[in-house]
């Protein structure tokens, strides 16, 4: 990485490829205004110890793994960075919000601009290679790191020696095999529990809080990933217990917040989103629609598929989109017989927006103010009961 | 000191639940999906903790489905790990927006562009001598670097540049 940022220092990109801004100027003042705001949220973090580095000319940096597929579909794994900031989205800028005065101005995300540009090799493997060779994986994150560390604590200079930039590196990021493996977790999804009871007890699920970790004997306790109140019950075990047993070689000599390294390992909404809930969400609702409304002319299941399919269709029409999966089936919803449980077979995140933009429209017509089903009534419309119940605690917490 | 800040945090989460009352769960993550990409990399206080309202309203929403669905003998909305970690995405924002005067966008945190990025040197893998397949990777990925890197001179987009 330390020499990508030579090459970009010296050829004056480093602002507009690292930062998304056009001047060494406005970096220096984006760059004080971010690591003040990141200050308010990570006071501890050990950067702001560090007496020799200008944050004005700190650049703060994600890093991504993830395995292509290439040829005769071998997996290859590949290490990348990317600066945290870019130009923006494509709303962002249309909107004008890059032109807002600095104070108040939320700093383009990195997603504008050709990706070979803003993202920035470090090295791929062969995961055949990984497997003839244990250690050079571990080999290859101990470099990385290694150079991180140096760009963080010593930054990196021009040819000519007349400007110098520190490289931050803030988070690195991935689906969740590839953090996992990553930082060779203890507690990872993969854990989740598959059976209504086992003989050994769930470690937990998550390697940020032990949520899923099931109680292995009396009095101790249990945090259910599935509390999803504002408040769960998980909230007092995060960070709390390392997820590893040896430090991941990605974290050697980084400045980090002693009391959040797991954080430094994030999720991604969107793989989280689009190719999870979403999935669910949508081909459980729908089938929820088929089986439940009584507004229905035809009598099969697949029959009433099909008129959603129809009916989705057109809704593209009429949105000026194009549908990537144009077909609402039982095959598409993996939804055999009555007993199956529904979940989308599509693999691009942009399926799942579609077909939500869709039931969006499918509810305000057929839903709401239309059934008083409880199922579909809640899909579209959260229960307020259920807010109350789980405001309760907080009341009794505020007597206390 | 304690009690105010006590009372401060209740009030708070009072106004959460006052906000969630109001959301609805589809509308809500959708409306979530569109507000986070039309923002910065830093959301406003007030702006984020609407925003893990909405997604709140979608995960709660989603939860009393599948707990309505699984007393009535339904398998539907399966519960699964992902839940869990969007959720992480919406406590956090919420945790930040008490913090400081910003939070930070979780779309921040997607792997929607480098999942693009991923696929050229894997592309590009796929086209290269086998046996020598680390070095031309990197090779050519250093050319197609250098020639993005010419074309984005000419960008402007998002740029406020110098008169």
């Amino acid at each position: 990485m330390s020499s990508w940022v030579r090459l970009l220092l010296d050829s004056k990109r480093l602002p507009r490829q690292l930062c998304g801004v056009a001047t060494w100027d406005q970096m220096n003042e984006t760059l004080t205004e971010f690591w003040s705001r990141f200050r308010e949220l990570h006071p501890t973090h050990e950067i702001f110890n560090r007496e020799n580095v200008d944050l004005s000319c700190a650049v703060p940096v994600f890093s991504h793994t993830d395995e292509g597929r290439s040829y005769k579909h071998q997996p290859l794994w590949v290490l990348s960075t990317h600066g945290c900031l870019g130009r923006g989205t494509k709303e962002y800028v249309d909107k004008g919000k890059h032109l807002a005065p600095i104070k108040r101005r939320g700093m383009g995300l990195n997603f504008l601009g050709n990706t070979w540009s803003n993202q920035f090799i470090f090295c791929t493997m062969l995961r055949a290679v990984t497997v003839e060779y244990p250690g050079s994986m571990t080999t290859l994150l101990e470099l990385y790191a290694e150079d991180m560390a140096m760009l963080a604590d010593q930054g990196m200079t021009n040819s000519r020696g007349d400007r110098r930039v520190w490289l931050v590196h803030v988070a690195t990021k991935g689906d969740l095999p590839a953090l996992s493996k990553l930082g060779g977790f203890k507690r990872t999804h993969s854990h989740v529990p598959k059976a209504g009871s086992s003989k050994k007890a769930c470690r937990g699920i998550c390697h940020m809080c032990l949520a899923g970790k099931e109680s292995s004997g009396p009095g101790d306790p249990f945090f259910p990933y599935e509390d999803t109140s504002v408040q769960p019950k998980w909230e007092e075990t995060v960070e709390v217990e390392d997820p590893w047993d040896t430090v991941p070689a990605i974290l050697r000599g980084l400045p980090l917040c002693p009391e959040k390294k797991a954080s430094f390992f994030v999720t991604d909404v969107w793989h989280n989103l689009h190719l999870g809930l979403a999935k669910h969400f949508f081909a459980s609702s729908v089938i929820c629609a088929v089986e439940r409304l009584d507004t229905w002319s035809m009598d099969s299941v697949d029959s009433k598929l099909q008129w959603m399919t129809n009916d989705f269709k057109r809704f593209c029409r009429d949105k000026g989109m194009q549908p990537y999966l144009s077909e609402i089936s039982r095959e598409s919803l993996c939804f055999p017989q009555s007993r199956a449980c529904p979940v989308g077979k599509w693999s691009k995140g942009l399926v799942a927006t579609q077909f939500l933009q869709y039931f969006e429209d499918f509810s305000k017509r057929f839903i709401v103010g239309k059934t008083d089903d409880l199922v579909l009534t809640t899909a579209v419309t959260c229960s307020c009961f259920m807010d109350f119940l789980c405001f309760l605690p907080f009341c009794s917490c505020l007597c206390y | 000191m304690l009690l105010v800040n006590k009372t401060l945090y209740m009030f708070h989460i009072f106004q959460a639940y006052f906000q969630l009352g109001k959301a609805k769960s589809v509308f809500a993550i959708n409306t979530a999906v569109s507000f986070m990409y039309g923002q910065g990399y830093w959301i406003r206080s007030d702006q984020a903790k609407k925003l893990s309202m909405w997604m709140f309203a979608f995960l709660q929403g989603f939860t009393t489905c599948a707990d309505i669905c699984l007393r009535e003998g339904y398998q539907r909305y399966a519960l699964m790990p992902k839940l869990h970690f969007l959720h992480h995405s919406a406590w956090r924002l919420l945790q930040e927006s008490r913090r400081g005067r910003f939070a930070v966008n979780p779309l921040s945190e997607s792997v929607q562009c480098q999942e693009d990025f991923i696929g050229r040197p894997s592309r590009l893998s796929r086209r290269v001598d086998v046996r020598l397949i680390h070095t031309r990777v990197m090779e050519r990925a250093l050319i197609c670097a250098q020639e993005a890197l010419e074309v984005s001179d000419g960008d402007r987009r998002g740029l406020i540049l110098p008169n």
